[in-house]
């Protein structure tokens, strides 16, 4: 899978999630950049994104997230 | 491959425009307490149920009318996160017939919350209080001798605190053991070992539960069941207080809905079955008694037999058994009063059908011979399209989706929770013997049902040809093995039919059907030929088709075939013969009912005629 393929994936998640279909996301965006994603919503979409690529992240990886390319990465390297 | 239970596997797929549904759920929108009930039962994803919910909530909030669902206010004491659980639970109540307001007070003050007075989430006036406790609240830990009585009479001052405030009964679960023993099996064994320690522990549960009025709900059995590694998911514990993992949410908050719906009376009383390869394995019109597969002679029968024995359990818990089948009435009821490895007996079904209506109707039948609302009824059966049927027609009956394995059947209906209780009283036992089990049959009423939305759904695919080398011995099978739905009963050789194949005189039709569930394969065959004194008349020797393909105009559509082969042929008129037998009862008006007209009689035997002229091909359901 490319990163632009998980990028779109997890934008789709994140658009029902946050039930918003106007979200727009890029690598650099975070969290608190986008609204309705709080610390609520942050566990939500990390639990989707898991059960969306059939991945389990680490505690470690989670914790370190900072950016949606972070997130993106995170999948590339745990779903391949 | 059977689902895990925590996927819901009974509830069917969510509809393709889920969303747009959702978003249709306004006040003053018609019908929109079933409409939400039925978008409620589908294995919503987090997301959707979390959607649903969201209207749900809206919609309470603004005095919005949910009949026919029940309202419900719950209020929950959490000891740890909340909110996944708290997402999805108005979404689960509505499936059980509840429309679910929410109060959820901070997590992780359980004891304050209750005990304090002036307490805000209390004050709403709840039907229930959930206390969503775990084994880290009571601090039950290895190895450590903290009195057991203390940690239940904890629990039993939160529990009477919050009954005195609010005078509404407490929800209080048994507790799942962690996945951390010491030794292994001897855990079990050694007295300050978790297992040992929850076990005692979840016994002091449920008295407490009985001596202070509160529901049960054993969390412990339902972590057992889905796997007590799937339950507990200590990361989301570590990050953010998640007392279980993400995926045992849906079924998490599914057992809370049953036991929410059953307090409000919404639990179902009736169970119907099908018979063929529901009850036994094979179709008992086409197989007869010898071959239906029932009993110790086979895996198959060992399984159908698990499924009569389950239902016999249910029965001797007060549920109701009806039997709703496609079927000859005798030659169902046959297998009940004579075969020798049937549990189920005539006596243990309180309302009988066996027609060839429609089962939406029979179900309606059965459900008011009962004096039972629809939304009281279980439907178990195998036909992936019948509870497609059922389910369009009458949304409130409750119809699991089935395995492909009869040999999972018990267990899928079993974990659906379609029958949960709070009680069990003598009146509840000897329920299904007040319904005076003498396998009645009530009478089917004739609504128009309009089938013809239903029919085009099924997106039926039909395959006419001639005979052929390739398919002579399963035409031949057909011929020999039909006997219900056979006109003439006329048995022919696959030398017989390898004559008519090479026949030019001869019009032959073999007939494949499939649907968006299944094929069927071969499933008609006719044999028509010039009528030895009629000229341009073919008399149809033979008609059969398989009963399995009822009630879907496939008749109408070989009739179709025929006439058009005919009509090219230079032939005006069809003849049609019928020859009465023990067997084929059910097609006795069959050309009358395809527009053909009564000729006299030759013999035993019935002749009817339709004129090639006056027959126009109706529009049909197939793409061929």
């Amino acid at each position: 899978m490319t990163n632009e393929e998980i990028l779109t994936k997890i934008t789709d998640v994140v658009r029902d999630e946050l039930d918003e279909d106007d979200i727009v996301l890029t690598p650099e965006t975070k969290a608190r950049d986008v609204e309705g994603w709080d610390s609520l919503a942050h566990v939500r979409i990390v639990v989707a994104v898991e059960q969306e690529f059939g991945v389990r992240f680490d505690m470690a990886e989670i914790t370190n997230l900072d950016s949606v390319g972070d997130l993106v990465a995170l999948v590339q390297t745990t779903a391949g | 491959m059977q689902s895990s239970v925590s996927q819901l596997p009974w509830l069917p797929d969510v509809v393709p425009n889920f969303r747009d549904a959702c978003k249709a759920l306004v006040p003053g929108a018609e019908n929109l307490g079933s409409t939400i009930q039925r978008l409620a039962t589908s294995r919503l994803s987090a997301q959707q149920a979390g959607a649903l919910g969201r209207a749900i909530s809206r919609l309470n909030a603004g005095g919005a009318d949910l009949t026919p669902l029940t309202p419900f206010r719950l209020a929950v004491l959490p000891s740890a996160t909340f909110d996944m659980v708290g997402d999805a639970l108005p979404a689960a109540c509505a499936r059980h017939g509840v429309a679910l307001s929410l109060d959820v007070a901070p997590a992780e003050q359980v004891d304050q919350v209750a005990l304090d007075p002036a307490s805000g989430t209390l004050g709403g006036s709840p039907d229930a209080i959930y206390l969503a406790i775990d084994h880290r609240w009571f601090g039950v830990d290895h190895l450590r001798d903290g009195s057991l009585d203390d940690m239940v009479a904890r629990l039993a001052t939160i529990v009477a605190a919050v009954q005195d405030r609010t005078g509404a009964p407490c929800i209080i679960p048994t507790i799942p053991v962690p996945p951390l023993p010491l030794f292994g099996s001897f855990d079990r064994r050694i007295g300050v070992s978790m297992v040992h320690r929850i076990g005692r522990l979840n016994g002091g549960i449920a008295e407490l539960s009985e001596t202070s009025g509160s529901i049960l709900l054993d969390l412990a059995t339902l972590a057992d069941t889905i796997g007590r590694e799937n339950w507990f998911d200590d990361r989301y514990h570590h990050l953010y207080k998640l007392p279980v993992a993400a995926a045992a949410v849906p079924i998490y908050a599914d057992w809370i809905g049953r036991l929410i719906g059953a307090a409000r009376g919404r639990a179902r009383k009736c169970l119907i079955l099908d018979l063929d390869n529901t009850c036994w394995g094979g179709v008992i019109g086409d197989d007869g008694l010898e071959g239906i597969q029932i009993g110790p002679g086979s895996p198959a029968g060992e399984a159908f037999a698990a499924v009569q024995q389950y239902a016999l359990d249910l029965k001797a818990r007060g549920i109701i058994l009806a039997v709703s089948s496609k079927n000859n009435d005798e030659t169902a009821r046959q297998a009940f009063r004579d075969h020798p490895d049937m549990l189920l007996r005539e006596s243990d079904i309180a309302v009988f059908q066996a027609n060839w209506e429609d089962k939406p109707s029979n179900i309606e039948a059965i459900a008011r011979t009962l004096s039972i609302g629809l939304d009281s009824v279980v439907l178990l059966d195998d036909n992936a399209a019948e509870r497609a049927q059922v389910r369009a027609a009458l949304p409130m009956v409750a119809v699991p989706e089935l395995p492909s394995d009869a040999a999972d059947y018990p267990a899928t209906l079993a974990a659906a929770g379609y029958f949960e209780a709070l009680s069990f009283s003598d009146e509840d036992r000897g329920r299904a013997a007040t319904y005076e089990a003498n396998a009645q049959r009530a009478v089917v009423m004739a609504t128009s049902r309009d089938l013809g939305d239903y029919l085009r759904s099924l997106d039926m695919r039909i395959a006419f040809a001639p005979f052929d080398a390739l398919n002579r011995a399963r035409i031949a099978q057909l011929i020999n093995k039909s006997n219900q739905f056979n006109l003439t009963t006329r048995r022919y050789t696959e030398s017989d039919v390898a004559a008519f194949e090479a026949d030019p005189e001869t019009w032959t039709l073999q007939v494949r059907l499939s649907d968006r569930f299944s094929d069927f394969g071969m499933i008609g065959v006719i044999i028509a030929s010039p009528a030895a004194s009629l000229r341009s008349t073919w008399e149809i020797d033979t008609w059969l088709m398989s009963c399995r393909v009822l009630g879907r105009q496939v008749e109408q559509a070989m009739l179709a075939a025929l006439a058009a082969a005919g009509a090219s042929a230079g032939i005006d008129t069809l003849v049609g013969r019928y020859r009465p037998t023990p067997k084929n009862n059910m097609v006795a008006d069959h050309y009358k009912k395809l527009g053909f007209v009564a000729m006299p009689q030759d013999g035993p035997d019935d002749l009817f005629a339709l004129a090639l002229g006056d027959f126009v091909a109706p529009a049909l359901p197939f793409n061929q």
